[in-house]
């Protein structure tokens, strides 16, 4: 299974009704301090994160993948939106 | 100094402190470049630890706020968020708005 797959698989615990990762390892191989493990952008949309703030949105994001972050994961960036938030664009 | 206690003491003792790879002049890292920058913008003074230089603060800092990467931003010693959010709340002005009321 890919990383993106793993990464879907652990955020299905939060019922998401949109994720779209995108794998920008590319743009950051080697760079200091990196010992491995992709960059990820993820696009998460869920009525989990309805009334939470940005950290704790977050938060949960990191908490789903925990197991992913250091081995597999170097860096997520995330965007996290309800679903009334979310504008497709 | 046991490593927690000096993170503690950094955080405690600095309004605005931004763990960071590399420094606000030779950012080392994109997310850390960009989150500097931001906070630059707002006008204020800030501090800086950057975790490249001190390896024992990259392996614990984790474990203070319960934040998985970096870098990490903190306003009168609370957590704030990393690259992501402080980008989303430069962008929205809410990050200038705290720190103008720690500065």
């Amino acid at each position: 299974m890919s990383t993106i797959d793993e990464i879907k698989t652990a955020l299905q615990s939060l019922s998401p009704e949109l994720i779209d990762i995108e794998d920008d390892s590319d743009k950051h191989a080697g760079h200091a301090g990196n010992t491995g493990g992709g960059h990820y952008n993820l696009l998460i949309v869920s009525e989990a994160f309805s009334g939470l703030t940005l950290i704790k949105r977050h938060r949960l994001v990191f908490e789903q993948v925990e197991p992913l972050m250091k081995s597999k994961i170097h860096a997520l960036s995330i965007q996290a939106k309800t679903p009334s938030e979310y504008q497709p664009q | 100094m046991e490593v927690m206690e000096k993170i503690k003491q950094a955080i405690e003792s600095n309004p605005v402190i931004l763990f960071m790879k590399g420094t606000p002049e030779f950012p080392q890292c994109g997310f850390s470049s960009r989150a500097s920058q931001a906070i630059s913008a707002c006008g204020a003074e800030f501090a800086y630890v950057n975790v490249l230089a001190e390896p024992d603060v990259r392996e614990n800092l984790h474990r203070y706020a319960d934040w998985p990467t970096f870098p990490q931003l903190y306003i009168n010693g609370e957590l704030v968020g990393g690259c992501d959010i402080i980008m989303e709340m430069y962008e929205n002005g809410d990050l200038k708005k705290m720190i103008d009321e720690v500065s």
